[in-house]
């Protein structure tokens, strides 16, 4: 439903730009290709790469490593492979959303995504760049700490 | 550089073809689970980064920073929350829009704003 009507409504929009200015459309639809084409090398293989993984890990298999009763081990995975990872948040987000589906916990997904998004272990050189090593390290600690009580209160909240 | 980008995803369907060599069932069900989330992003994406893209070309920087830029205040907050809320879908077809406001000079805090209300 509403891909519909963000169709209708672009269709719509792209039509009366069409109208305005032929050479300003064409631009304006080379922009978005422009930068379509540069997010789609990473869409592309995280597809693969989620739709192999779900393939091979079964619903029961994926809420035994990751399900709302998988306890500490289940945190310590999500938090982190969430650490260590670095997926780009429009990927990170369908990727949580097939995993819940298919019987992940909204806990541990939520720390998945938490920890994905704030602790960069794989970003702390060039984090150290700007922060120096000190702030750098302070800010990560206090981020995975911090997902964890967004996690916690999610789970309370929607679990 | 261009080619390099592809490396990642051609690494990824070699992969793929491995598996699907091994185990013809595994590999039929990761290639069709591949497909339904490519589908998903397919009815999203592509009419975002079009409106973008018009966006971009339609509506000068200048506008754009006396409504939601530094010096907006409490208008550019109200606004921002009503762009992000009239929006609707998942969240990831708010992080597209939320980078090409930066670019155009919209307040930090009012881009957060859009981002948490949508």
């Amino acid at each position: 439903m509403y891909s519909v009507i963000i169709y209708a409504v672009t269709g719509l929009l792209l039509l009366v730009s069409l109208i305005k200015s032929r050479k300003k459309t064409l631009l304006a639809l080379k922009k978005a290709w422009t930068s379509f084409e540069r997010i789609l090398p990473e869409l592309i293989a995280i597809m693969l790469f989620v739709g192999l993984l779900i393939a091979l890990l079964n619903p029961e298999t994926i809420s035994q490593l990751l399900g709302e009763s998988s306890g500490i081990r289940g945190l310590m995975t999500a938090s982190i492979v969430g650490s260590i990872t670095l997926i780009p948040g429009f990927v990170a987000f369908p990727t949580a959303a097939i995993l819940v589906d298919n019987g992940a916990g909204i806990t541990q997904i939520a720390l998945f995504i938490s920890t994905l998004m704030m602790v960069g272990v794989a970003t702390f050189p060039v984090e150290k760049k700007y922060f120096g090593s000190r702030l750098t390290i302070i800010r990560n600690v206090m981020a995975f700490g911090f997902s964890f009580i967004v996690a916690g209160l999610m789970g309370m909240i929607l679990g | 550089m261009k080619a390099k980008r592809y490396v990642f995803p051609l690494v990824m369907a070699a992969v793929v073809s491995v598996v699907f060599a091994a185990d013809n069932q595994l590999g039929r069900s990761a290639l069709s689970i591949t497909g339904s989330s490519f589908l998903e992003m397919l009815s999203v994406i592509p009419p975002i980064f079009i409106l973008l893209g018009l966006l971009d070309v339609w509506i000068p920087r200048e506008r754009i920073i006396r409504h939601l830029g530094e010096e907006s205040g409490i208008k550019g907050i109200v606004l921002s929350f009503l762009l992000g809320a009239a929006a609707a879908g998942p969240l990831y077809g708010a992080f597209p829009i939320a980078a090409v406001f930066m670019k155009k000079g919209v307040k930090f805090s009012n881009v957060l704003i859009f981002i948490g209300a949508w």
